[in-house]
């Protein structure tokens, strides 16, 4: 979100900062260079780069799940690692309990690794194939000294049944065990440093919906459990829904809505959020007549709001200049031009295009 | 047809420990390993296998043909071909042993390294590696030893110098790819320092290729000191070596026959059973890991 | 167009049997698999890894690999003509011109390296004998006809020019070039983002309303086959375990994995529950042990279930299930 919002008092739209929170995104860009050949470099030209996550502020509470929703491009991923100091921050902070996460302290930054962690997306590339299971997991708990070493053997296995793991399967070695299990794992290692936020990149996306099944009530009874804190990571609007406490839906690099998840899912406000849910396919509708529309094709986003060329309500202000934010209930917001404010914020022009 | 093939866990493990390791073994692989041993043997015990002195010359039995006395004969020196050949094991094999290894070792942690942490490191390696590879092998150790002067030890420090190229441009092609699998990203996110992540966790899944290439390479060694030997740089004389057993017979190439080829055919044996081991490695590390993804 | 549910199958597989040999023994892919497609109407695969709907496909279009594939048992008739016993000449005809396949993964279903004009119009060359500057013409008209916008300017982009979505439209025009009788898609959305997927589904079924063809659509998402598809057929590990109407399938399950299927979604108008998931681990296709297939993972089973022989029978008009006892589906 903009960096007006972060000036507002308002307790209840979910980022005013230290309400508590766990994990602070404010203002937060990231970008990827594109590599510049020789020639590029002698004739003076700009370096330009793919701006993956542009000025996104995001809130995580002790406890609570947060669902980052969106497609590909959308920067939720990038969003993520770059939350794991996987990617360098281009602008903004993230700040974990109030401090800021960058800060070069090793003791520090030993903490930070102990306290959030990841879970990958995919089962088969996300586990050493050269380590049983046991030792992936010993690994950790010797190197953060999570427990002495005489106890490392008995905490392993703690970890396997917390997670679901039949103790036989300690000494396999990845490469006999299914994509349900390889992510049972991978959970395993995650939850080994006993962490207080895990993200989670498209835990389930490469299962079976049998396993995927299996798996989130897993998660669910972990969240129960130990209280964690999660942000999930998906471009699967069912899943999100099934697990999130909030959500922020993602678009070309910036979120442009958030709010609790009943909010989002039945009073969604922004024209791209509402574009999302009626794609999704349910069953009970029977067979959908649908109109079969040319492929829209997507320019780099200059001004204005990325969604314009898609928006079915896009209007001439939507193309030019920011995008302001809309508050349409409590703790719920979108950026929009089109979307009508119920509680007051910021002023901003209302163009005559109203949602249905 | 991932999803016709049976999924991991419906493959048993065929067995575990050395039984079992043997049965996942092809032809080539067994074939090969047992003409090294083989070899390797001939080379141990080769004072036990012959009667004859590798250095002792007897000009009354110079150039004698393969018959009952002398098996491969003797060279222009009197010397019993058979027993210079099996003592030539030892020196072929040592020095192929250390132009392979101690240059492997270094070129692939150096390319791993280049690998996983890139920047100027990884740029600066790529280009002396890019210089190196611009000039054909043999010239530059000719180039080296020249200047050194010839000599095992020589021979030894050019190789060293020059060999690793190779083995950095492999692992570091292998580590580009590996670098993005989720498991080094999770080391990472687990604080892993990239010392450990290099050596603990990548380096075990990328070395495969590089032991596979380093079984043609350790031939290639050979048939470099064999050459050199041949120009007058290699190991110098009366220590028997294949290549330069072959020199020492061209000049009687007409008359005595067998004084180049039959050292050369042990090259050819040594070779062959290198590239047996080096294909039957390929067949049981499966060919994914040996030749790209 | 409704379903011509009273017109002879276009495609009727009988009591597929394929077989893949495999290090350590062999691995039954498809068993007595029978089911049909009919013109006008779509029919939609459903089920997991491993649950044959992949190799069910492949073994219509005679795409399965040799040696390792072999088929074991059954017919595959297209309008009357059993294709197992076709000489391959023959096959190549039919493929591409009578029965076009859509895979799922846009980026690798075309050649990096050749236009995608000519990739789209190869087939109306081979098959139809066009020129190259009818085919081009025809070219630019399939791609309008699948939503490429500018077709004429685009005719000689490259495959990395394009977004996934995009492409999959050029694969759909691809496979349309010659009007094939039957289309057969290979999870042709699971790639590609839910906006895209629900243009690329209604692309289909239009076409597919436009053409009077057959529509084959493998899916393993439920929700997806819910909405495109008038007939479905479940399958689990390489059989069909359930068909008939979509509708009355998804409303009335009549085999347990089915229902458990759909207990296992997470819906998006339920209220929170926990999901209720299939107990257990999929099966084990190198192994096959007497009785249902489903047995160790059903909450419904009994010993029965474990050695007696099951088939599809039929439990309502034009509803059919494997189960012994249809009737504990609840």
């Amino acid at each position: 979100m903009s960096g007006a919002r972060s000036a507002s008092s308002s307790a209840e739209d979910g980022v005013t900062p230290n309400a508590g929170m766990l994990l602070h995104v404010d203002r937060v860009r990231v970008r990827f260079p594109r590599p510049r050949s020789l020639v590029d470099v002698i004739a003076r030209k700009p370096a330009s780069a793919v701006e993956a996550v542009r000025d996104v502020t995001l809130a995580i509470r002790p406890g609570e799940t947060v669902g980052l929703v969106g497609e590909s491009g959308s920067g939720k991923t990038t969003l993520g690692r770059a939350i794991l100091q996987l990617h360098p921050v281009a602008g903004g902070e993230i700040r974990y309990r109030g401090r800021r996460i960058h800060d070069a302290d090793a003791a520090w930054q030993r903490q930070l690794r102990r306290e959030v962690q990841m879970v990958f997306q995919d089962p088969y590339s996300s586990l050493n194939p050269r380590m049983t299971i046991a030792q992936t997991l010993a690994e950790v708990l010797r190197f953060h000294r999570i427990v002495p070493d005489a106890a490392v053997a008995d905490e392993v296995r703690r970890l396997m049944a917390l997670v679901g793991l039949p103790a036989s399967l300690a000494d396999r070695f990845p490469r006999g065990m299914s994509g349900g299990q390889r992510q049972r794992v991978g959970l395993a290692r995650a939850l080994a440093v006993r962490p207080s936020l895990l993200v989670l990149d498209e835990p389930v996306a490469a299962l079976d919906v049998s396993i995927q099944a299996q798996i989130l009530n897993l998660l669910d009874d972990l969240r129960h459990e130990l209280g964690l804190a999660m942000l999930f990571v998906a471009h699967d609007l069912s899943v999100v829904r099934h697990v999130s406490d909030r959500v922020a839906v993602m678009y070309r690099g910036r979120i442009v809505e958030q709010g609790p998840r009943d909010a989002i899912f039945g009073r969604p406000a922004h024209p791209y959020t509402r574009t999302l849910l009626a794609a999704v396919p349910r069953v009970g509708s029977g067979k959908r007549a649908r109109q079969a529309q040319a492929a829209v094709e997507l320019a780099t986003p200059t001004d204005g709001c990325a969604f314009a060329p898609r928006c079915p309500l896009a209007a001439d202000v939507c193309r030019t200049g920011a995008v302001p934010e809309r508050v349409p209930e409590p703790g719920h917001v979108a950026a929009c031009h089109v979307v009508p404010s119920r509680v007051s914020s910021d002023s901003g022009v209302l163009p005559c295009a109203t949602p249905s | 047809m991932s999803a016709a093939l049976p999924t991991d866990d419906a493959v048993s493990e065929r067995g575990a420990g050395l039984r079992g390791e043997w049965a996942r073994w092809s032809t080539s692989l067994r074939v090969g390993l047992v003409l090294l041993v083989l070899i390797v043997a001939a080379g141990v015990f080769a004072p036990w296998l012959t009667p004859y002195d590798p250095l002792r010359q007897d000009y009354s039995s110079a150039l004698q043909p393969p018959g009952a006395a002398h098996w491969f004969g003797t060279d222009s020196l009197g010397r019993d071909i058979f027993t210079r050949a099996l003592f030539a094991i030892r020196t072929d094999l040592v020095i192929g042993f250390w132009t392979t290894y101690v240059p492997m070792l270094m070129g692939v942690l150096l390319g791993a390294w280049a690998g996983l942490q890139r920047g100027w490191f990884d740029t600066a390696l790529m280009r002396v590696i890019d210089t190196a590879l611009a000039f054909p092998f043999l010239v530059l150790i000719i180039v080296i030893l020249a200047i050194l002067g010839p000599g095992t030890h020589n021979i030894y420090i050019a190789v060293f110098l020059v060999g690793w190229t190779m083995y950095a441009r492999l692992a570091r092609a292998e580590m580009l790819v590996e670098a993005g699998k989720d498991y080094v990203l999770a080391a990472r996110t687990l604080g892993y320092p990239a010392r450990r992540i290099l050596l603990r966790h990548a380096l075990p899944n990328i070395i495969n290729s590089s032991i596979v290439f380093s079984m043609s390479d350790f031939v290639l060694n050979i048939l470099l000191v064999s050459g050199l030997s041949f120009l007058g740089l290699g190991v110098p004389a009366p220590t028997p070596e294949w290549g330069a057993m072959v020199a020492e017979g061209k000049d009687f190439m007409q008359q005595a026959w067998w004084i180049s080829t039959l050292p050369g055919l042990m090259i050819v044996v040594t070779g062959v059973a290198l590239a047996l081991v080096g294909d039957g490695l390929t067949h049981r590390f499966g060919d994914r890991h040996v030749t790209g993804h | 167009m409704s379903p011509a549910t009273e017109a002879p199958a276009l495609l009727r597989v009988e009591d597929l049997e394929v077989a893949f040999r495999v290090p350590g023994g062999e691995v039954v892919a498809s068993r007595g698999v029978s089911l049909e497609a009919r013109a006008g109407e779509t029919l939609g695969l459903v089920g997991e890894s491993g649950s044959g709907k992949s190799v069910l496909c492949r073994a219509v279009l005679r795409l399965l690999p040799r040696p390792a594939a072999s088929v074991r048992r059954g017919k595959i008739l297209f309008d009357g003509t059993d294709l197992l016993g076709l000489p391959e000449p023959r096959m190549r005809e039919i493929r591409g011109a009578d029965i076009a396949m859509v895979f799922q993964n846009p980026m690798t279903s075309l050649s990096p390296v050749w236009p995608l004009g000519d990739q789209i119009t190869e087939g109306l060359r081979l098959h139809r004998g066009l020129s190259r500057k009818a085919a081009r013409e025809a070219g630019i008209a399939l791609m309008q006809a699948t939503g490429i916008p500018e077709p004429a300017r685009r005719y000689d982009d490259y495959p990395w020019q394009w977004s996934g979505g995009m492409l999959q439209r050029a694969v759909i025009a691809m496979a349309m070039a010659c009007s094939p009788r039957l289309l057969l898609a290979d999870e042709p959305t699971t790639a590609l983002d839910v906006t895209i997927q629900e243009q690329i589904l209604a692309l289909l079924s239009e076409l597919q309303a436009a053409k009077g063809m057959a529509l084959v659509l493998v899916s393993h998402d439920i929700g997806v086959v819910a909405e495109t598809c008038d007939r479905i057929a479940v399958m689990y590990a390489g059989t069909v375990v359930e068909t008939g109407p979509a509708a009355e399938v998804l409303a009335n399950p009549r085999h347990p994995y089915t229902l458990g299927l759909m207990g296992s979604r997470p819906d998006m108008d339920g209220d929170d529950r926990r999901l209720r998931p299939i107990p257990g681990q999929p099966p084990d296709l190198a192994r096959r042990s007497p009785g249902c297939p489903f047995a160790d993972r059903c909450v419904f089973v009994s010993d029965e279930c474990r050695t007696a022989q099951v088939a599809l029978t039929a439990c309502a008009p034009g509803h059919a299930s494997a189960c012994l006892f249809p009737e504990r589906v609840q």
